[in-house]
C-alpha cells in the first residue's frame, strides 16, 4: 500500500487545492507544502523499510486494470529506483518553498500541475507493466508542459512547444514498439518481459525506438536541443524538476527497460551510444564556455553530466552501472541546488546575464557559500557527492575502453574549469554596480530548502558506501539479466 | 442477364428464404419493437415540426417574448426527452444475445447495431443539448432544426440495423437530405447556404456512386439480405469481377460519407459552413454510421473463401483501403497544421480521424479481425464526445451571430473561463490521445489491432501522423492558456448553461473512460463475427 499512497497522495493534495477558492494564495501554498511533505514521508518510510539484501522488487503491488489486454496496476521498488523516487519526493516540496514569492500569477493552477508531476514522476519510477509506465511517462507530460509554458520567462510557450513535441515524437515512436513486443510476447509485464528477450531485427528496430524516446528525456546529443531552451525558460521550480528528475527518467527508462528487454540489440548499439554519450560530455562543456546567460549554461553542463551517466552504464560492468545510478541522484542535488541558486539570484536581479554580477561574495556571504559548495559537489570534489560518482563511472568507463575515460576525464577538467570561471564572475572581482551592492542575502525559508540539499551533499559524499549497499544486489542481478541475453 | 431478372422476382417477392420464419402476416408488432429507437425519433421530429407550425400561427397575433421562450422550453424539453427514450430502448436491445430480424429480415437488430446505436444517440443528445444556447444565441430557434436532427438520427438507426441493399441506400439517402438541410440551416448566411449546396452537389455525386456499386453486388451475387451474400460470396458463387467492382464503388460511396481522402474534399467547407451545432452532430453521428455499415458491408467478402479467387476480393479491397488510411492520415493532420480557423482545423482533423478508423477497418478484414472490429466501435465513443465538445466550444464562443474561428480569439480563456478550459484541455488532450483519456485508449485498440493483424506500417503512418498532429491540439492550448487575452471576453454565463454541462460531461466522461477503459465490448464483437 505505501508505494499506491506515495502516489496518491499529490492527487488527493491536488484535488483538495481545487476546492480551495484561488484567491487564498496562502493556504494554497500552505496545503500543497503539507502534502508534498506527506509524499516525502511516505517515501521516506519506503526508504526505512528497504531490505538491503534482496535484489528483487520489494513493496510490490498488482492488481487487474484492463483484463482484455492484460494490463495490470504493479508497482515496485527496487534500489535502483529506490533513490529516484526519494529524490522525486524531496524536490517537490523544495520546488514548492522556492515558488513561494516568485510565482504569483495563478497560484492554484500552479501548484496544481506540480503536484500531479510528481505523482507522474513517482508512477514511472515505480510502474512494473509496461503500459502503467508509458501511461506515467505521458501523464506528467502536460503538467510540465504547462509549467513551462504557463509561468515560464519571455520565450516560454516556445521552449515549452517544443519540449512537448520533442519528447512525444519519441514517446509515439516507443509506444509502437511497447504494442510490438505485446504482440511477440502477450504479456506486458516488464519481469516476464525481461524471461522472453527480443532478438534480431525486430529486437533492434524496438531498441532503437526505445532507445530514441529515454535519449531524448536524458537528453544526449544530437536530440539534446530541447533541454537549453525548456530549462532556460522554465521557472525555477520547473528548472529544478526538470534537471532533478525528468533527466533521470531517461537514463532510468534504459536501466530498467530498453537494456533488459533487447539486450542484444543493447550490447550491439552500446559503442555507438557511448561515443554519442562523450560527444555530449565535450559539447556540452564547450558550450558552458560561451554562454551568457548563467541558467543556460547550467542547462549546457546538465548535457555534459547526463553524458556521464550515460557511459557508465553503457560499460556494463559494476562500477559504471553503480556510478550511473550513483550519479544520477548526485547530479538531481547539485544540479537542481545550482538552479534554485540562480533562481534566488533572479528574484532579486531580475536578470541572469552573467555580465550584471560580479563582486557578489562580501554582499551575500551566505549564497556565495552555499554556491561554492554546490558548485564543488558539481565538479566532483572528493568528500562531496559527485566524486564517488564520477569515479566509479571513470573506472568503469577504463574497463570497457581507456579512450572513453580519457576523454571523459578531459570533460571533468572543462567542467571544473568553467564552473569555477562561473563562481568567479558572479562572486569575486568588484561590486561595480549598485544593484548588486544592495542585494540580500539569502533568507530563512531559502536556507530552509537549500541547507538539506547541501547536508546531502556532504552525507553522500562521506557514506556512499551506505548507499551503495542498497543499490548492489540489484545492480548485480541487472547485470546477469544483461550478460545472459546480450552474450 | 436473364438469371438475375430471375432472381430479382424471387428476392423482392415477400415471404421466401429466409424470411419465412416472419409467418404471421406481413407486419407484426415485434417488427416495430426492433425499430422502435427510430420510431420514438420520427414521432418527435414530427411533434416538433407541428409544433413549431402552431407556435408560427400563434407568433403572428400575439406574441410575447414569454410564449416565445416557454414555446422554445418545451421544444428543447421535448426533442431531449424523446432522444433519452430512444436511447433507453437501444439500451434494451444491447442485452439481447442473438441477432433478430424484423420486416422481412430488412432489418437486423442484434448488439453490435445497438452500440452503434447508442453512440448516435449519444452524439444526437449531447447536439440537443448544445444547441439550445446555440440557437437562442444566434436567433436561429425553428423548430426544423430539432424535426431534422430527429429525422437524421432516425434515419442513421435505420442504416446501422439495415440488412438489405435497398433498406441501406434508402436510409443513407435520408440521413444524407437531412444533412444537406441542416448545413445550410442558417439560411440568412451565405456561407452556410453555399456550403449546403456544395455538400448537396457533391454527395448526390457519391449517392450515384454508392447506388452503382451496391447494384453491381447485387448482380456478382443475385442477393438484397446481407448475410445471403455473405454467404453467395462465401460459397464462391458471386461473379468475382463484378463483386470487386461493386465493392470498390461501394467504398468509393462510403468514402465520401466519412470523409476518407481523396473524397474529402466536401467536408471543410461543409464542416466550416453549418452551424457549429449541426457541425458537431453530423460529424460524430454520420460518421459513426457510415464507419459501421462500411464495417459491416465489407465483412461481407471476408468469410473464409472456398476458392483462391475470392479470398483475393478482400486482399484488393484491404489494399485499396490500406492506402486510402495511409493517404488519409497524413493528409488531415498535415493540411490540419496549416489552418487559421479553428473550425477548419477540426474539419482536417476529422479527416485524419477517419484515417484512424480506416487503419481498423484494414485490420478487421484481416486475420484475427475480432480485436480489430471492437476497436473501430470503440474509437467511435471517445470520437463522439470529443468532436462534440469541441464543436459545442466554437459555438459557446460565437458572440453577435459570428463564429469566433480563428486560433487567436481564444487567448486568455483560461483566466476567463478557467473551469471551461480545464474541460477543453482535457478534450484535447484526448483527441491528441494522452493518458489518462480515453482518446489514448481508442488509438491505443486501433493500432493494437493493426499490428496484431501484420499492419505494422499502418501503424507507423499513424504514429507518425498522430506526432503531427499534437502541434495543431497543442496550438489552441497555447491560445487558451499561455496567451494573454487581447480583449475581455464576454462571458454571458446565463446562456451558456447547456453548453458548459456538453463540455463539462464530455470530459468528465473522457476521464472516467481513460482510467477505466475495458469496457464489454465481448458481446459486440460476437454479434458481428456471425
Amino acid at each position: 500500500m505505501s508505494i499506491t499512497l506515495t502516489l496518491l497522495i499529490p492527487v488527493a493534495t491536488a484535488i483538495l487545492l481545487l476546492c480551495i477558492p484561488k484567491d487564498k494564495t496562502a493556504e494554497l501554498r500552505m496545503t500543497a507544502l503539507f502534502g508534498s511533505l506527506a509524499t516525502l514521508a511516505f517515501s521516506l518510510a519506503l526508504l526505512g523499510g528497504f531490505d538491503a539484501q534482496t535484489a528483487g522488487f520489494q513493496f510490490t503491488e498488482k492488481h487487474e486494470w484492463v483484463p482484455s489486454l492484460h494490463i495490470h496496476y504493479h508497482v515496485g521498488i527496487d534500489g535502483i529506483s529506490l533513490f529516484l523516487v526519494v529524490l522525486s519526493a524531496l524536490l517537490t516540496p523544495i520546488a514548492i518553498l522556492c515558488s513561494w514569492k516568485s510565482v504569483e500569477k495563478r497560484v492554484r493552477e500552479f501548484h496544481i500541475a506540480l503536484l500531479l508531476l510528481t505523482s507522474g514522476v513517482i508512477g514511472v519510477f515505480v510502474a512494473l507493466d509496461l503500459m502503467l509506465f508509458y501511461v506515467f511517462w505521458e501523464v506528467m507530460l502536460i503538467p510540465m508542459y504547462l509549467l513551462v509554458g504557463i509561468w515560464g520567462s519571455t520565450e516560454r510557450i516556445r521552449a515549452a512547444v517544443k519540449f512537448f513535441i520533442y519528447t512525444m515524437a519519441g514517446s509515439l515512436l516507443m509506444f509502437l514498439a511497447i504494442l510490438y513486443l505485446y504482440q511477440h510476447t502477450g504479456t506486458f509485464s516488464v519481469e516476464d518481459i525481461y524471461q522472453k528477450p527480443l532478438t534480431g531485427t525486430a529486437g533492434l528496430l524496438c531498441f532503437l525506438a526505445f532507445a530514441l524516446s529515454f535519449a531524448i528525456k536524458v537528453p544526449l546529443f544530437p536530440v539534446h536541443t530541447w533541454l537549453p531552451d525548456a530549462h532556460t525558460e522554465a521557472p525555477t521550480a520547473g528548472s529544478v524538476i526538470l534537471a532533478g528528475v525528468l533527466l533521470k527518467l531517461g537514463i532510468y527508462g534504459f536501466i530498467r527497460f530498453a537494456i533488459p528487454f533487447f539486450p542484444e540489440a543493447a550490447v550491439l548499439a552500446a559503442p555507438w551510444i557511448s561515443v554519442l554519450a562523450i560527444i555530449g560530455i565535450i559539447f556540452g562543456a564547450l558550450m558552458c564556455f560561451v554562454q551568457e546567460d548563467m541558467k543556460r549554461l547550467i542547462a549546457y553542463s546538465s548535457v555534459s553530466h547526463m553524458g556521464f551517466v550515460v557511459l557508465g552504464l553503457f560499460a556494463f560492468n559494476e562500477q559504471g552501472v553503480q556510478g550511473c545510478v550513483l550519479q544520477m541522484v548526485n547530479h538531481g542535488i547539485s544540479t537542481g541546488a545550482l538552479f534554485l541558486l540562480i533562481g534566488a539570484i533572479y528574484e532579486r536581479r531580475h536578470t541572469r546575464r552573467i555580465l550584471d554580477f560580479g563582486g557578489l561574495a562580501p554582499v551575500a556571504p551566505r549564497l556565495a557559500i552555499i554556491f561554492f559548495i554546490t558548485t564543488l559537489s558539481s565538479i566532483g570534489l572528493p568528500f562531496l557527492n559527485g566524486f564517488v560518482g564520477e569515479f566509479l563511472i571513470l573506472q568503469g568507463a577504463y574497463s570497457r575502453n581507456v579512450f572513453y575515460a580519457a576523454f571523459a576525464g578531459l570533460g571533468i577538467i572543462l567542467g571544473a574549469v568553467y564552473m569555477l570561471t562561473l563562481y568567479r564572475r558572479i562572486f569575486f572581482g568588484e561590486t561595480d554596480r549598485e544593484e548588486n551592492a544592495e542585494m540580500k542575502d539569502l533568507e530563512g525559508r531559502e536556507l530552509a530548502f537549500l541547507l538539506p540539499l547541501v547536508g546531502l551533499m556532504v552525507f553522500l559524499g562521506l557514506f556512499s558506501p551506505w548507499f551503495t549497499a542498497k543499490i548492489q544486489p540489484s545492480i548485480e542481478q541487472w547485470l546477469k539479466l544483461v550478460q545472459t541475453g546480450g552474450g | 442477364m436473364d438469371h438475375i431478372t430471375t432472381f430479382l422476382q424471387s428476392k423482392l417477392t415477400l415471404g421466401q428464404g429466409a424470411a419465412a420464419e416472419t409467418s404471421s402476416g406481413l407486419i407484426s408488432a415485434s417488427d416495430f419493437q426492433a425499430i422502435l429507437p427510430a420510431l420514438i425519433f420520427i414521432a418527435t421530429g414530427t411533434l416538433l415540426l407541428m409544433l413549431d407550425c402552431f407556435s408560427r400561427g400563434l407568433s403572428h397575433t400575439d406574441k410575447t417574448e414569454k410564449d416565445r421562450s416557454s414555446l422554445s422550453t418545451a421544444v428543447n424539453f421535448l426533442g431531449l426527452l424523446g432522444t433519452v427514450v430512444a436511447g433507453a430502448f437501444a439500451c434494451a436491445s444491447m442485452e439481447q444475445a442473438e441477432p433478430s430480424f424484423a420486416f422481412q429480415n430488412y432489418i437486423r437488430v442484434d448488439s453490435f447495431s445497438s452500440a452503434v446505436s447508442l453512440i448516435i444517440i449519444l452524439g444526437t443528445f449531447f447536439s440537443l443539448l448544445a444547441a439550445i444556447d446555440y440557437l437562442r444565441r444566434f436567433d436561429a430557434e425553428h423548430g426544423e432544426f430539432h424535426c431534422l436532427v430527429h429525422y437524421a438520427a432516425a434515419s442513421m438507426l435505420l442504416f446501422v440495423q439495415a440488412n438489405n441493399l435497398i433498406m441501406l441506400f434508402l436510409a443513407v439517402e435520408t440521413l444524407s437530405m437531412a444533412a444537406y438541410l441542416l448545413t445550410s440551416y442558417l439560411r440568412d448566411s451565405r456561407r452556410s447556404v453555399e456550403g449546403g449546396l456544395k455538400y448537396f452537389i457533391l454527395g448526390s455525386f457519391s449517392s450515384g456512386f454508392l447506388l452503382f456499386g451496391l447494384t453491381l453486388v447485387f448482380g456478382a451475387t443475385g442477393e438484397l439480405e446481407l448475410q445471403e451474400i455473405a454467404k453467395s460470396i462465401a460459397g464462391g458463387e458471386a461473379d468475382r469481377s463484378l463483386l470487386l467492382a461493386g465493392m470498390a464503388l461501394v467504398v468509393v460511396g462510403m468514402g465520401f460519407k466519412v470523409g476518407a481522402f481523396p473524397f474529402h474534399s466536401w467536408l471543410p467547407d461543409a464542416y466550416e459552413a453549418a452551424p457549429s451545432v449541426a457541425t458537431g452532430f453530423m460529424s460524430v453521428t454520420v460518421k459513426s454510421a457510415a464507419i459501421a455499415v462500411l464495417l459491416r458491408f465489407l465483412l461481407l467478402a471476408a468469410e473464409p473463401a472456398s476458392e483462391a479467387g475470392t479470398a483475393s476480393v478482400t486482399e484488393i479491397l484491404s489494399t485499396v483501403l490500406s492506402l486510402l488510411a495511409i493517404a488519409t492520415m497524413l493528409f488531415g493532420n498535415l493540411v490540419a497544421l496549416m489552418q487559421n480557423s479553428v473550425k477548419r482545423m477540426l474539419a482536417y482533423s476529422a479527416i485524419g480521424h477517419t484515417g484512424y478508423l480506416l487503419v481498423g477497418i484494414v485490420a478487421a478484414l484481416g486475420p484475427g479481425g475480432e480485436l480489430a472490429r471492437g476497436a473501430v466501435i470503440f474509437y467511435l465513443l471517445p470520437y463522439t464526445l470529443m468532436s462534440i465538445a469541441v464543436f459545442t466550444l466554437l459555438g459557446y464562443m460565437g458572440r453577435d451571430g459570428k463564429d469566433r474561428e480563428l486560433f487567436e480569439d481564444y487567448r486568455g480563456l483560461s483566466t476567463s473561463r478557467p473551469a471551461l478550459a480545464l474541460c477543453i484541455l482535457v478534450v484535447l488532450v484526448s483527441f491528441a490521445g494522452i493518458p489518462p483519456t480515453a482518446g489514448f485508449w481508442a488509438k491505443l485498440y486501433i493500432f493494437r489491432a493493426a499490428i496484431a493483424g501484420g499492419h505494422t506500417w499502418l501503424a507507423l503512418t499513424g504514429i507518425l501522423a498522430s506526432i503531427v498532429s499534437l502541434y495543431f491540439y497543442l496550438r489552441l492550448v497555447v491560445n487558451i492558456y499561455m496567451r494573454p487575452a487581447e480583449e475581455e471576453f464576454d462571458a454571458d454565463p446565463d446562456s451558456s448553461l447547456a453548453s458548459g454541462l456538453v463540455i463539462a460531461a464530455a470530459a468528465a466522461v473522457l476521464v472516467i473512460l481513460g482510467l477505466f477503459p475495458d469496457l464489454e465490448f465481448g458481446s459486440l464483437i460476437k454479434a458481428l463475427g456471425k
